[in-house]
């Protein structure tokens, strides 16, 4: 069972989760910052001792001014503490890559041997033909394992046209065989560098790619390099100081015991040699150039016989020239009578066709014609039928209505007879004879008077009435019409009936008066009788009429029919009549066609037949051209000859001469830092260890005064329960046991996570980037034991030892003095108070704000400095990653100003300046000697620089601009070297010190520095020709710098496009070397990410930790607020407001702090090649005051939470 | 109807088997402008009815009328804003803010509602005039919960809550508190309502209420309350 006590312990930590997780985190965070980026930097050095080891990597390379000999490997063999010597040979060599020249440096490599290259993928080459490459160049050139490459030697150019050139020293290739199969890919131990990163500025790479081939491929006696590992080198840590002693003690023995020795050895047997070949060189070229002689007069016989075969060519020409031209007049009078023929044949046709057009018209005007005559007629025919017909209907009308009027009368007349039948007195037969007789006669005058009446067209009744009634009077006039007597006896008999009088008189007859009235009867009957014969004589005349018109135009319409018979007729004839012609037509064409033919073809034959004749012409003129140009040749290659001649007894000469000049042997003996490779590896992680004790011990103290803050709080919280157990009887160290084991709690599991997080989480992130910088095949954890110790008990020590100091704080009380309530904090005036005015404008809960932040200082200054710390953190993270964004315009824009530098090698300089001049898109440029050099100090440090030699002392001006270290501008250089600032530091080397430059063939000479230059990315030696030529004598410029035209759009396709001539050995625009530069920086700024990350975690576990305190600490007086009824916004807004304004000043203090501290950065980041100087933009501060900013809004939204479940009830329930 | 008025009042906390009901079915009701004695034993429910007529709980169920309006479905930003104008709270142990002077303390009341009086007469009226510049820490008790009660007063509130204000003071010193609240509730007719345990209270109340188990076992009013001054404990 568990002491009671105990029990409390853990639940303390149960219940005090939140502190215990910030105690924690802050270890966590500070532990594995303090450890993690130097365990890194550790575990990337291991890695390389071990994949050094692995791979055999020399300890010692040794080289030579004229090469080492197999005496030379014995020798060293045998010098005490050598393990293993090694002849090797490697050389640079050209190869293409698409159509730009690469260059390769070809190694050999030795089962069993020294530096192993490390098998990535296929297999490492067995036979003679056989390659292996490095990875770099598979992605470059896209070729795959199995595919071949080709070499080219790098001297090729020099030897052709020196076939007789005598040269003692190993020049030209070594390597027989051009062409090679690829077996595999291969990471090169002695250049871990990995392309894609900063190779490109802190060290220029002998080659582009680096190829392996067995031993067997090389034919050479003489090695390149000796190299030798350690008996004892294996187990120490490369890197390490007892490892580097080592090899130092190994080098001074080489260097007194056998040096010397075997320089001379060395001499004496090239020059020997050197003048056995000059020997045999002179037989060989008196030998050849017999040989020349001979061939010289064969060649101008050639001649002669050639010129007499020409000659005859010609007068065979001159024959078939005239016979064509006869023949071709022939044919063309043939052709010109065909043509005529055919002309009036077309003439004829074309007649015809005209006649049988107007023809055509003719018709086509008879057509309309007869169209029109028909239309005419139909017209007529209908006219003329209506006529008639509304003329019948007339007629028939009339007779109709006439007809009526006899019926009527006629009724009228039997309905009086009838009337008089029943009366008794019927209608007489004597009455109806002189009825009938008077109207006989009437009708007769009625007839008379109506025809001519009818005739004229009269129709009204009335008159016709009034016409008939004249006449009748003068009929009554003129007795000799016997008219009277008519009347008068049908008066008679009419008057004679009784019956009619009485009839009438009774009026039963209606519309009759009296007896007269009858007699109009009478007359009306005979005026219809009139009448109707006058309608019945018009019908006959109508019929008449009718017959006449259809007679007249049916002979119309025959005329017509007759007339369109001859139309078609016409029309048949005319079809035939074209159908004729253009038969005739397409026999004409035919005729045509076969002309042309013949004649095209004739055309033809003659073309081909003068073609023929100007062949031969040509092939005549080009013999003479060829004879004059053979003996042109010949010409030449006597003068030739005699010059050769000449020439190579020069050269002979020369070569004795040149022998008798061979420099003594010199040897250079280095240790692994001469692989830049080794040394980034050294400098790297130098720099990032400087940067790391810099944020580690930011970051302690930080986390030191946040975890002292809550422990404090903590004990303080439990003052009541402290003066309890003392009150109980407990002893004062039981009680602090108590506050012992939570912080030993916290902090021990944080510096366990902490060293997890250092020697395994921050390590592999750092991985993440190693990789993309070198080329290790892995990288190995390591845990050390003594830092990670250290870092844990610096914080255990920190934490435990501030809650053992609270908790002894408190317990020195006495027990009735902790169990009384601590008297809250006295409120206190704060200066700003005495300030009236201003005091009285603020609000009133500004005030209030005002005074807390001054209750609690102490927490205000934890705030302020925990802020102030992560921001000035972050500052500097921002500080390097904008430092290092502006380097690259510092040196591209400010010092480079020139466009593009190319370098053509000596030999090729002239062609180069005639380029330029030509160029349209080199504006100007100035002539150089361009020269990879290195420079060492006294004590043998070496920088790899770039130097620059230009003809006159201001030369460089307009091109490169030189700034010494105070920021004076370089107008002329003087005497001695520039050497830019960087070198200088890496170097420990100042203006007026001697150095020594040495040079790729291994001549080195001392010189003095006339001054440092400033200088940001890479390095550089400036110098004018007169200072070089003191040093190493000849002055050869090879090079240009030159500005583009701005009008040109792609500077770096310009550059390749040059690139990828033969002659030139580099070309590089600025432009790509900016482009390029980003990656260069890649692991620095990746770093500062980690870094960044962590830092803005410690703000965020310092703005927490803070809150969660200032809540705590006034639990009862937020309550009492809420209590008085302020809403939660208010609330919070009361709290809060302390906390930005805390923020805002930590940001205020912590942006300088940054500031101050990321100038110490230039020191701190001293790289070889890299001059650091500190910039940091405005948007920076900006940034990081963001971030804080954030960090205090999130924690705000969290302490806002835990505002929220403030319980006033239970607050206020009781004392504290 | 009453001013105040409790109808079957039930808390209950936590559940299962460790509920405890801290009222269980509590009935009452105060008169505007009375001054209500709760009386009880620690544990019988008056602190728990405090709370929920102060807006600073709410029953599990019942109904509880203040001024005719139910509060006992108040959401919580209802029962701030209720607490903000209605309410004033004297504590035990005062819980003034450390950090301010007296008055500043019943400013920090008095600013947040509408209607409060004058913090500076407010003061002057519990007889602290002469202080008014000084921290709590330079106070006295007694003088400290008559900030309180003053800063409680400020607000003008209809309900002036007082859970055993004299606890924490000497007798002499709790009575001078107690003929404070007393002559504050005849004068300025502000309801008041007291919570204590001591008995001998009973006669200064217009009623009283006693509470026992969560219960009112009694309720009964008194006439002619005597003067704090004649009583005697």
């Amino acid at each position: 069972m568990l002491k009671a006590s105990v029990k409390d312990i853990l639940r303390t930590i149960g219940k005090e989760k939140k502190r215990f997780f910030s105690i924690m985190t802050i270890t966590i965070l500070g532990v594995t910052m303090m450890t993690g980026l130097q365990a890194g930097c550790e575990d990337l050095r291991l890695s390389a001792d071990r994949f050094y080891d692995e791979q055999r990597l020399f300890d010692v390379s040794i080289m030579s001014t004229l090469g080492l000999t197999k005496e030379d490997v014995e020798v060293i063999a045998s010098m005490e503490g050598i393990e293993l010597a090694e002849g090797s040979y490697s050389e640079v060599v050209h190869t293409k890559k698409g159509e730009i020249n690469k260059t390769a440096e070809i190694k050999i490599f030795q089962n069993q041997g020294l530096n192993q290259p490390y098998l990535v993928e296929g297999r490492l080459p067995k036979g003679k033909e056989e390659i292996a490459v490095t990875a770099a160049y598979l992605r470059d050139t896209g070729k795959k394992i199995g595919d071949w490459l080709e070499i080219e030697e790098r001297e090729k150019e020099q030897e052709e046209e020196a076939e007789d050139e005598l040269s003692v020293e190993e020049e030209g290739s070594n390597f027989p065989i051009t062409r090679f199969q690829i077996t595999g890919t291969i990471i090169d131990v002695m250049d871990i560098n990995n392309a894609d990163g900063s190779a490109a500025f802190r060290a220029t790479p002998n080659a582009d790619y680096t190829f392996f081939v067995i031993r067997e491929a090389v034919e050479t006696e003489v090695y390149s390099a000796v190299y030798a590992s350690l008996e004892e080198g294996g187990p120490l840590l490369c890197y390490s100081p007892e490892y580097e002693g080592k090899v130092l003690s190994v080098i001074e023995a080489i260097e007194s015991d056998i040096v010397e020795q075997r320089e001379r050895a060395r001499y004496v047997q090239i020059t020997g040699e050197a003048y056995e070949k000059i020997e045999e060189k002179e037989g060989e070229m008196r030998e050849e150039f017999t040989k020349a002689e001979q061939e010289l007069s064969d060649a101008g016989k050639e001649l002669e016989d050639g010129k007499i075969e020409i000659a005859e060519g010609w007068q065979e020409l001159a024959d078939g020239k005239k016979e064509l031209e006869e023949k071709e007049q022939e044919v063309l009078l043939e052709i010109a009578d065909a043509k005529a023929e055919l002309a009036d044949a077309y003439e004829q046709l074309n007649q015809g066709w005209v006649a049988l057009n107007e023809a055509e018209k003719q018709i086509n005007i008879g057509e309309a014609q007869l169209e029109e005559g028909k239309e005419l007629l139909r017209a007529k025919e209908a006219e003329v039928r209506q006529q008639l017909l509304e003329a019948e209907i007339n007629l028939q009308q009339k007779q109709q209505e006439n007809q009526a009027k006899t019926e009527q009368l006629t009724q009228a007349l039997e309905g009086i007879k009838a009337a008089l039948e029943g009366m008794g007195s019927p209608w007489s037969e004597s009455l109806e004879t002189a009825w009938n007789a008077y109207v006989e006669q009437t009708t007769e005058i009625a007839a008379k008077t109506m025809a001519p009446l009818m005739e004229r067209g009269e129709e009204d009744p009335a008159r016709i009435e009034a016409a008939i009634g004249e006449a009748l009077q003068q009929a009554m006039a003129d007795p000799v019409t016997g008219y009277n007597e008519n009347l008068a006896f049908l008066t008679t008999e009419l008057t004679s009936n009784i019956g009619l009088e009485q009839l009438i008189s009774s009026g039963m007859i209606p519309g009759m008066a009296d007896r007269t009235e009858l007699l109009s009867m009478a007359t009306g009957q005979a005026t219809c009788n009139a009448t109707a014969s006058i309608l019945q004589k018009a019908v006959q005349t109508l019929e008449e009429q009718r017959s006449y018109a259809e007679k007249e135009i049916a002979a119309g319409w025959a005329k017509l029919e007759a007339g369109e018979q001859d139309l078609l007729a016409g029309r048949e004839q005319l079809s035939a009549g074209r159908a004729e012609v253009i038969e005739n037509y397409q026999k004409y064409q035919d005729g045509v066609k076969e002309l042309e033919e013949n004649e095209a073809k004739a055309h033809q034959e003659f073309s081909d037949a003068r073609k023929e004749l100007l062949e031969g012409e040509a092939d005549l003129l080009e013999g003479e051209q060829e004879i004059a140009e053979g003996e042109q040749e010949l010409a030449q290659h006597q003068q030739e000859y005699l010059e050769k001649k000449e020439d190579a007894e020069k050269k002979i000469a020369d070569a004795k001469a040149e022998v008798s000049k061979i420099d003594m042997t010199k040897w250079y003996v280095q240790d692994r830092s001469s692989l830049s490779g080794y040394s980034n590896v050294k400098s790297d992680t130098g720099a990032i260890e400087s940067l790391a004790t810099v944020f580690a011990v930011v970051f302690f103290i930080v986390a030191i005064l946040m975890s002292l803050t809550t422990v404090t709080r903590m004990v303080e919280e439990e003052r009541g329960l402290i003066g309890t157990y003392k009150a109980l009887g407990f002893q004062d160290d039981e009680i602090g046991k108590k506050y012992l084991t939570y912080t030993l709690a916290a902090s021990g599991i944080g510096a366990v996570l902490g060293n997890v997080g250092g020697f395994v989480v921050l390590p592999e992130i750092l991985f993440v980037f190693f990789r993309v910088m070198y080329l290790f095949p892995e990288y190995i954890l390591s845990f050390n034991p003594l830092l990670g110790t250290i870092a844990g008990a610096l914080f255990l020590i920190g934490i435990v030892g501030a809650g053992v100091f609270a908790c002894y704080h408190e317990v020195r009380h006495l027990p009735a003095h902790l169990m009384r309530p601590k008297a809250p904090r006295a409120g206190t005036r704060v200066f700003l108070e005495y300030i009236v005015p201003l005091w009285r404008r603020m609000s009133f809960l500004n005030k209030v704000t005002a005074r807390n932040l001054f209750r609690y200082k102490k927490r205000m200054f934890m705030t302020l400095f925990g802020i102030a710390g992560c921001t000035a953190l972050l500052v500097f993270g921002l500080a390097i990653k904008d430092s290092v964004s502006e380097l690259m315009p510092l040196q591209y824009e400010k010092v480079y100003q020139y466009d593009l530098l190319a370098v053509a090698g000596e030999e090729n300089n002239e062609k180069l300046l005639q380029y330029a001049d030509s160029s349209t898109e080199i504006t100007d440029y100035v002539n150089l000697q361009v020269e990879s050099i290195k420079i060492k100090n006294q004590k043998k440090d070496t920088e790899k620089v770039q130097l620059m030699i230009f003809e006159e002392r201001e030369d460089f001006l307009n091109y490169v601009s030189l700034e010494d270290e105070e920021g004076n501008p370089i107008l002329s250089l003087e005497e001695g070297i520039y050497v830019t600032e960087n070198a200088a530091k890496m170097l420990d080397v100042k203006e007026g010190d001697g150095v020594l430059l040495q040079r790729l063939d291994l001549t080195q000479e001392e010189v003095r520095i006339t001054s440092l230059v400033k200088n940001y990315l890479g390095n550089n030696i400036y110098m004018a020709r007169d200072t070089y030529e003191q040093l190493f004598g000849l002055y050869e410029p090879n090079g240009i710098l030159a500005h583009l035209s701005s009008d040109l759009q792609n500077p770096i396709g310009f550059a390749d496009e040059l690139a990828k001539e033969d002659w030139i050995l580099s070309s590089l625009s600025t432009q790509e070397l900016k482009d390029g530069f980003s990656a260069a920086f890649t692991l620095i700024n990746l770093v500062v990410y980690v870094v960044l990350i962590l830092a803005a975690g410690l703000a965020f576990v310092v703005l927490f930790t803070l809150a969660s305190i200032n809540i705590s600490e006034r639990e009862r007086e937020l309550a009492t607020i809420k209590v008085l009824g302020f809403f939660d916004r208010e609330v919070h807004s009361h709290v809060n407001k302390e906390t930005i304004i805390l923020t805002l000043m930590g940001i205020g203090i912590g942006l300088p702090l940054g500031a101050a501290l990321s100038s110490m950065l230039t020191e701190i980041l001293k790289m070889p090649s890299i001059y650091f100087a500190v910039t940091i933009y405005p948007r920076s501060y900006g940034i990081c005051a963001v971030i804080a900013l954030t960090f205090a809004l999130i924690v705000q939204l969290l302490t806002n939470q835990s505002l929220n479940v403030i319980d006033p009830v239970e607050a206020l329930k009781s004392v504290e | 109807m009453a001013y105040i008025e409790f109808k079957e009042v039930r808390k209950e906390y936590g559940s299962g088997e460790a509920k405890i009901k801290a009222l269980d079915g509590a009935d009452f009701f105060v008169e505007q402008g009375e001054l209500a004695v709760i009386l009880g034993s620690s544990g019988a429910g008056k602190t728990t009815a405090l709370n929920i007529l102060g807006g600073m709980d709410i029953p599990t169920s019942g109904q509880v009328m203040v001024d005719g309006v139910d509060i006992s479905g108040y959401k919580k930003r209802q029962l701030t804003a209720y607490r903000r104008t209605d309410i004033g709270f004297v504590f035990q142990f005062y819980n003034l803010v450390p950090n301010l002077t007296a008055l500043e303390n019943v400013e920090l009341a008095a600013q947040v509602c509408k209607d409060s009086l004058d913090p500076a007469k407010t003061l002057e009226k519990v007889g602290l005039k002469e202080r008014m510049g000084n921290f709590p820490s330079q106070l006295s008790g007694g003088e400290q919960q008559r900030v309180a009660i003053a800063r409680a007063l400020a607000k003008n509130p209809k309900l002036l809550l007082c859970d055993e204000p004299t606890g924490a003071l000497d007798y002499a010193t709790g009575k001078q508190i107690l003929q404070l609240l007393q002559e504050t509730c005849r004068r300025d007719k502000i309801t008041v309502i007291l919570i204590t345990h001591n008995s001998a209270l009973a006669p200064m109340a217009d009623r009283l209420i006693r509470f026992k188990s969560g219960k009112v076992v009694e309720m009964s009013t008194n006439e002619n309350p005597t003067p704090i001054e004649n009583i005697e404990w």
